[in-house]
C-alpha cells in the first residue's frame, strides 16, 4: 500500500518535473503534508518534522490539545465579555449642594380648613367615642353625646366584622349601628387570609363598595387607630379633590410660617430662596436650591457650619387631629432636576430637637444595554411622564399607575398628578371609585400591574446618603 | 508487544552508543523550531551567530523574569472588589422586636420580692449606714445573693480594703486585686489615687467566689448604677434558674401586648399568609422576642421603595410594668437580620423611643468574598473545629459564641445562659459560683485573645442592613386624645389607668430609594489571564507558543537520551578497558564521525520505524542526501549533516524530497 503510494508519488513527481509544474500535488495526503510543512501554525509543522510514530502521535495529540485549549479560553473570554466592571472613586471635592424639600407633616391649618371637614370631624368623633365605649353601646340607644345628630350617608363606612361563622359573617356599621350578614365564602377580604375566618374576634374593617353596592371589599385592620386613619384619609381626599388648588395653598403654611430662620454657609436666606409646591399629603412644601434658581450652590468645605441651617416651626396646636397623627416636619434631600417622593423617602424631623444630617453623595453611572437594563432619559419607555420632572423609576411607576386608574375608574387619584381633561376622584361625582381604586391598588402593591415590566431604572443615579444625629434643642438655659 | 519491541530497540541503541551528537540535535532543533530566535542563531556567519545567540539568550532571560513576576502576582491571589448599587427586588429582612424589659413586674414580683428588699438595703447602705444593723440581726447568710456581695473597694498604697456594703464586713487584700478584665484599667491607671483629692476614693464592685469561697474575683465599676444593674441581673438569673423557659416566657410580654398593630405594604401582617406569622423565641436578657418574616424558604419581597411598601408597627411597652432595679432604660429593641440567622440583639439591635414615630430606611449591603485561596473565609462553618450550636446560618458571632460555650462547658461543667447548649449539658444556675468560673474563663480568653478568634473565620457571604433612622413626635398634640382613647379601649385597660405617650411608639421600616449595595470580590487574575499574559509575553519576545515550550522539552529529553546512551557506552568501555584492556564490543568504540556516518548509512527508518516500511523509504532518502551534499545552499541554511532529517515516514519523505527538488530547481 505504502509502496504503491510512493510509486504513485514518484510518478507524479516525474510528471510534474517534466511539465515544470509547481504547487502541491493533487492528492489528499500530499495536500495535508504541504500544509503541515508550510503553515505558520506552530504545532502542525512539528507533526511533519517529528521522527518516529510515537513522537508524531504525541505531536498530533499536543496540537489537538492546544487547539482545544484555545477553544476553551475563547469560550471563557466570551462568557465574561458582557460583564461590566465597576470603578469606584471616592473623593472630597466641590460638590453641588443638593436640593432640599421641606414640608410640615400637617397639610393645612386646622383653623382655616375645619369648615370643610365639619361633618367629617363629627363623624370621626362619634366613631371614636363608639369604639372606646365598646361594641355594646352601638346596639343600645345612641346615647353617646358625640353622636347626637344626623350624619350624611357614608359610602365607605368603618365596620366591625365577626367571623365566628364563616358562612354568616356579621357586619356592623360603627357609625349607624346597622348590621347585616354576609356569606363568608363570597366575602372579598383584602388583607385577610382565609385561614383567619373562623376566629372569634371582632375585626375592624373599611368597607369599600362599587357604585350599586353589589360588590364590596372589606379592608381589615388589626388596630382601630390604623383603621381610623385610613378611613379619615379616604374621606379627607374625597373632600380635598373638589377644593381648588388656590384655596388649598391658602389654607396651608406659608414659607415664612414654616421656615423661621435660614442660614446657608453663614449667609442668611429667607422665603425667597425657596420655591413652593403643593403636595397632596403635606400641603405646601418648600424647595431650597432647585433648578429654577439661577445660581448653582456648591459646598466646598465639609462640616456643619458650611451647610444649610434651618429653624422650622411646626405649629402643632393647629394640626388636623385625625389626619396628622405624627408631629414634626419632613425633609427630603435629592439631586437637582429630579423629583423627590418625599412621602416615600423623606426623613422626619422631630420638634424641639436639633437634627444634624451628614450627607455623602454617590453617583452611579450604568453602561446601559446590553450591560444593564436601564434607560438614559426615559424616552424609550412607553409611559407618559405626568410629572414636570426628569425621568426616574418612581415617576414612571406612579405615572403608569395613575394611567391605569384613569382607564379603569374614570378619574385620577388625588395623590398623583392629573393629566389634562380628567378630574380627581371623589365620591360625589364618581360613586364607588374607592372600590375600583383599592382593587387596582392591591394589584399595584402586589406588583401584578404591567407597569413593573415597562418601567426601567435610569442609567445615571445620584444618591444622597444621610447620617442622622439628634440633640435636645433648645437647651435648658437658652429656653429663656 | 509493541512496547517490548521498542524497549529492545532502545537497549540495542544503548549498546551501540548515540546515533548522533548533541550539536547535531541542537542544530536540528534550531532549524525546525517554531520559536523565532534559535533559527537565526545558525543562519549567519560567526559574528551574527554570536550576536543572535546573545540576543536570544537575553530575550529569553527577560521573558523568564517577566513570567516570574506574573506568576508571583497570580500566586498572591489578589482580588479586585466591585461595588454595585441600585434598586432591585429584595427580600424584606426578618424583623425581631423585643421589649427592653424581659418580665412584667406584676408577674415576677412574687419571685423577686426578697431580692428587691435586699437591693433596697444595698441602696440605703450605699452612702449611709442606715439598715445595716437591722440586717445583721434579722438575717443569716442564707440567700445566695449574699455570696456575691456588692462591695466598696478602697485603694491604699500597700493594698485594698474591701467593705461589704450591706453587712459592713471588712477585708484587707495585699498586693493587687484579682479583677474581671474590662474594668481592670480602673484600678491600674491610678484613677483611684487621682480621684482622692475630690474625696471620692472608693469604687463599687461585686465579689465573685468559687465554691470554697477562698478564691475570689472582683468585678469593678466606676458608677454605682451600672454595678447594681449588673449585680441585679446576675441575681435575677439565678433566681429564675429553676423555671423552665416556657414558664419564663409566661412572665414576659405576649405578642399582642407588644405589637399592637402591624401593617405590611398596606395589609395587616397576619394576612401575609399564616406561614409568615410572627415567630417567637425567648431571649435570656430581653425575654419574649418576636420575629416577623423569619421564614427562610418564603420571605416577603419588596420591589418598591417607601413606606407604602414597607412595614408599619404600633408597639406598646407598658412602662409601668418594668422591673425597677433591672431596667433603667425604656423602649423597644428592634433588629433587622437575614432570614435564617440568629438575631444577636445585644450586638445589632437598635432602641426605639416611646412617644415617637421612628422611621427606619433600610439599605442592604451584601458582601461576597471569594473564599480560599483568595480570602480567609468559610462558606458554612462546617470546615471549622467549632460546632455551630445555633442550628442557624453561620456567622462570625455564631462561631465566637459557640466557641465560648464549648470552653465554658469544658471548664465550668455548665453552659453560659446567653448561648445555646451543646447536647447533654445544662445551663449554669444557682449560687452564682458559676459566675466566678465564667469570669475567670472570660479573663483568660480575652487575655489569650487567640483561641476563639483563631478558630473562627468570617463567613464568605454576609449581609448587613444599613439603617437611616429619623424620628418625629407621635401622637401629635391634637391627635393624642383620640389615639389614647382608642388604644386604652383596645388594650382593655381599667377606667383609671390610661395609656400615655411613654407606653406607645410607632415604627416604620421600609427600603430606601437605593436599597442594595453589593461588594463582591473577584480574582484580580484568573488562570486565563495568567495564561494570556504568559502567551502575550512569549509572543512579544520570542514569537512562541505553548507548543514551542514542548519542542524545547522534547529536545531536552532527546539530549538526555543521547547523554544516557553516551554514558553507558563510556562506562562499559572504561570497565572493559580496566578489566582486560579489550573492548567488550567487537567493534572499536564509535567516534562521533563514525557514528555520524553510521547514522547516514543506517537510515532512521530502519531503527525507529517499522523496518519493512523504512526499507522502502531508503532510496529516495539517499537520493536527497546526495542532492543535499552537492547543492548545499550556503550560507542561509546549512544542511543537517545527520540522518534525522531523512527520518520520515515514507509518505512524508517523498514530499520532503519533492520540496528539496523544488528547492534545487529554484537554484
Amino acid at each position: 500500500m505504502e509502496r504503491s503510494g510512493l510509486k504513485k508519488c514518484d510518478t507524479i513527481r516525474t510528471i510534474k518535473r517534466n511539465l515544470k509544474l509547481k504547487g502541491p500535488e493533487p492528492s489528499m495526503v500530499t495536500l495535508v503534508d504541504f500544509y503541515l510543512w508550510n503553515t505558520n501554525t506552530h504545532g502542525c509543522r512539528r507533526i511533519a518534522a517529528s521522527k518516529g510514530p510515537i513522537k508524531r502521535t504525541l505531536w498530533i495529540l499536543l496540537t489537538m490539545t492546544a487547539a482545544a485549549m484555545i477553544f476553551w479560553e475563547c469560550v471563557q473570554l466570551h462568557l465574561t465579555y458582557h460583564t461590566a466592571t465597576m470603578s469606584v472613586t471616592m473623593r472630597h471635592g466641590k460638590n453641588e449642594f443638593p436640593t432640599v424639600t421641606i414640608c410640615n407633616l400637617n397639610p393645612y391649618k386646622f383653623n382655616l380648613s375645619k369648615h370643610l371637614m365639619k361633618d367629617l370631624d363629627k363623624m370621626a368623633r362619634c366613631i371614636v367615642s363608639r369604639i372606646s365605649s365598646g361594641r355594646s353601646a352601638i346596639f343600645g340607644e345612641n346615647n353617646v353625646k358625640a353622636c347626637n345628630m344626623e350624619f350624611p350617608v357614608d359610602p365607605t363606612p368603618l365596620v366591625y366584622m365577626n367571623m365566628t361563622l364563616p358562612a354568616n359573617v356579621k357586619v356592623m356599621e360603627i357609625l349607624t349601628g346597622n348590621d347585616y350578614l354576609v356569606n363568608g365564602s363570597l366575602l372579598d377580604l383584602r388583607s385577610h387570609s382565609n385561614q383567619k375566618i373562623g376566629m372569634s374576634d371582632w375585626w375592624i374593617a373599611l368597607r369599600l363598595c362599587d357604585a350599586n353596592v353589589s360588590n364590596c371589599i372589606y379592608n381589615t385592620f388589626s388596630s382601630a387607630i390604623s383603621a381610623m386613619q385610613e378611613w379619615y384619609r379616604l374621606h379627607f381626599f374625597n373632600i380635598m379633590a373638589t377644593v381648588p388648588e388656590k384655596d388649598k395653598i391658602a389654607m396651608g403654611y406659608s414659607a415664612d410660617e414654616l421656615i423661621y430662620a435660614c442660614l446657608y454657609s453663614g449667609r442668611t436666606c429667607d422665603a425667597r430662596d425657596f420655591t413652593q409646591f403643593h403636595h397632596p399629603h403635606f400641603g405646601n412644601c418648600f424647595v431650597f436650591n432647585n433648578d429654577s434658581s439661577s445660581k448653582n450652590l456648591t459646598a466646598l468645605i465639609p462640616g456643619n457650619r458650611h451647610g444649610l441651617q434651618l429653624i422650622l416651626h411646626t405649629e402643632q396646636q393647629d394640626y388636623i387631629p385625625f389626619f396628622a397623627g405624627t408631629a414634626g416636619t419632613r425633609i427630603a434631600i435629592h439631586s437637582k432636576y429630579t423629583k423627590s417622593f418625599i412621602e416615600d423617602v423623606g426623613i422626619n424631623l422631630q420638634p424641639a430637637t436639633e437634627t444634624l444630617l451628614g450627607l455623602s453623595v454617590s453617583e452611579i453611572q450604568k453602561l446601559g444595554v446590553p450591560y444593564s437594563d436601564c434607560t438614559e432619559d426615559g424616552s424609550d419607555v412607553p409611559i407618559e411622564n405626568l410629572y414636570y420632572s426628569s425621568y426616574s423609576l418612581q415617576i414612571c411607576l406612579q405615572s403608569c399607575f395613575q394611567k391605569e386608574i384613569l382607564q379603569q375608574c374614570g378619574c385620577g387619584h388625588y395623590e398623583r398628578p392629573l393629566p389634562a381633561g380628567y378630574k380627581y376622584c371623589n365620591s360625589q361625582e364618581f360613586p364607588g371609585w374607592e372600590y375600583c381604586y383599592y382593587k387596582l391598588y392591591s394589584n399595584y402593591i402586589a406588583e401584578e400591574l404591567n407597569c413593573y415590566r415597562m418601567c426601567k431604572q435610569t442609567c445615571f443615579q445620584k444618591e444622597y446618603t444621610t447620617k442622622v444625629s439628634l440633640a435636645k434643642w433648645p437647651s435648658e438655659n437658652s429656653k429663656l | 508487544m509493541w512496547l517490548r519491541k521498542y524497549m529492545t530497540r532502545a537497549l540495542h541503541r544503548i549498546q551501540k552508543g548515540p546515533l548522533f551528537t548533541t550539536s547535531e540535535l541542537l542544530i536540528w532543533y534550531c532549524q525546525n523550531t517554531n520559536t523565532h530566535g534559535p533559527g537565526r542563531i545558525i543562519a549567519g556567519g560567526p559574528k551574527k551567530r554570536t550576536a543572535w545567540m546573545l540576543i536570544t539568550l537575553t530575550v529569553l532571560c527577560v521573558m523568564l523574569w517577566q513570567w516570574y513576576e506574573i506568576a508571583q502576582e497570580y500566586l498572591s491571589y489578589g482580588v479586585t472588589v466591585t461595588v454595585t448599587m441600585g434598586f432591585q427586588k429584595l427580600n424584606f429582612p426578618a424583623v425581631t422586636i423585643c421589649n427592653l424589659n424581659p418580665y412584667r413586674f406584676s408577674a415576677i414580683n412574687k419571685y423577686i420580692e426578697e431580692l428587691d428588699n435586699y437591693t433596697q438595703l444595698v441602696l440605703n447602705g450605699l452612702y449611709t449606714n442606715v439598715g445595716r444593723d437591722e440586717w445583721k440581726f434579722s438575717h443569716g447568710l442564707t440567700k445566695h445573693w449574699e455570696f456575691t456581695p456588692l462591695v466598696w473597694i478602697e485603694k491604699f498604697p500597700n493594698g485594698f480594703r474591701v467593705t461589704e456594703i450591706v453587712s459592713g464586713r471588712c477585708e484587707w487584700k495585699n498586693g493587687t486585686l484579682p479583677q474581671v478584665v474590662p474594668s481592670m484599667m480602673v484600678l491600674q491607671d491610678n484613677r483611684l489615687s487621682q480621684e482622692q483629692p475630690k474625696g471620692n476614693k472608693k469604687v463599687i464592685g461585686f465579689r465573685l467566689c468559687d465554691l470554697s469561697g477562698h478564691e475570689c474575683l472582683y468585678k469593678v465599676f466606676n458608677c454605682a448604677v451600672n454595678a447594681i444593674r449588673a449585680w441585679y441581673q446576675l441575681q435575677l438569673l439565678d433566681l429564675l434558674g429553676d423555671l423552665s423557659q416556657a414558664d419564663k416566657a409566661k412572665l414576659g410580654y405576649t405578642a399582642k401586648d407588644l405589637i399592637h398593630a402591624c401593617i405590611f405594604s398596606g395589609q395587616i401582617c397576619e394576612a401575609k399568609s399564616q406561614a409568615r406569622n410572627l415567630s417567637s423565641f425567648f431571649h435570656p436578657i430581653y425575654g419574649n422576642c418576636y420575629t416577623f418574616n423569619s421564614e427562610d424558604d418564603d420571605p416577603l419581597q419588596v420591589s418598591n421603595p417607601g413606606m407604602e411598601f414597607g412595614m408599619s408597627l404600633i408597639l406598646s411597652i407598658d412602662q409601668h410594668d418594668y422591673i425597677p432595679h433591672l431596667m433603667s432604660s425604656a423602649g423597644a429593641l428592634v433588629m433587622l437580620h437575614p432570614q435564617g440567622s440568629y438575631p444577636f440583639l445585644q450586638e445589632g439591635g437598635i432602641h426605639i423611643l416611646p412617644g415617637m414615630e421612628t422611621s427606619v430606611g433600610i439599605e442592604v449591603e451584601d458582601i461576597e468574598l471569594l473564599g480560599p485561596p483568595y480570602s480567609n473565609c468559610t462558606k458554612d462553618g462546617l470546615d471549622l473545629s467549632v460546632p455551630n450550636l445555633y442550628n442557624m446560618t453561620y456567622s462570625f458571632q455564631v462561631c465566637l459564641s459557640s466557641c465560648f460555650q464549648m470552653h465554658m462547658v469544658r471548664e465550668c461543667g455548665c453552659g453560659y445562659y446567653l448561648y445555646p447548649l451543646p447536647p447533654g449539658t445544662e445551663y449554669c444556675q444557682k449560687n452564682s459560683h458559676w459566675a466566678y468560673c465564667y469570669y475567670k474563663l472570660y479573663n483568660r480568653l480575652s487575655h489569650e485573645n487567640t483561641s476563639c478568634m483563631d478558630a473562627c473565620k468570617q463567613p464568605c457571604s454576609d449581609k448587613d442592613y444599613q439603617m437611616t433612622i429619623s424620628m418625629a413626635d407621635w401622637p401629635s398634640e391634637t391627635s393624642e386624645k383620640w389615639i389614647f382613647h382608642i388604644l386604652s379601649k383596645e388594650k382593655n385597660m381599667s377606667a383609671g389607668t390610661k395609656i400615655n405617650r411613654n407606653d406607645i411608639m410607632k415604627l416604620n421600616l421600609y427600603f430606601e430609594e437605593f436599597n442594595h449595595k453589593t461588594t463582591k470580590e473577584s480574582p484580580a487574575q484568573t488562570l486565563i489571564t495568567l495564561l494570556s499574559n504568559f502567551g502575550g509575553l512569549f509572543g512579544l519576545w520570542m514569537g512562541g507558543s505553548v507548543l514551542c515550550i514542548i519542542e524545547a522539552a522534547e529536545i531536552i529529553v532527546d539530549l538526555m537520551w543521547i547523554g544516557i546512551i553516551w554514558l553507558t557506552a563510556k562506562t562499559k568501555e572504561l570497565r572493559a578497558r580496566a578489566q582486560n584492556h579489550q573492548p567488550s564490543f567487537s567493534d572499536a568504540p564509535p567516534s562521533i564521525q563514525q557514528l555520524e556516518q553510521q547514522g547516514h548509512v543506517n537510515s532512521a527508518c530502519e531503527t525507529e520505524t517499522v523496518p519493512g516500511v523504512g526499507d522502502g523509504g531508503d532510496p529516495p532518502a539517499a537520493q536527497t542526501d546526495e542532492v543535499e551534499s552537492v547543492q548545499q545552499p550556503i550560507p542561509s541554511t546549512p544542511p543537517p549533516k545527520y540522518e534525522a532529517l531523512n527520518v520520515r515516514c515514507p509518505h512524508l519523505l517523498k514530499c520532503d524530497s519533492k520540496r528539496w527538488e523544488e528547492f534545487v530547481d529554484r537554484l
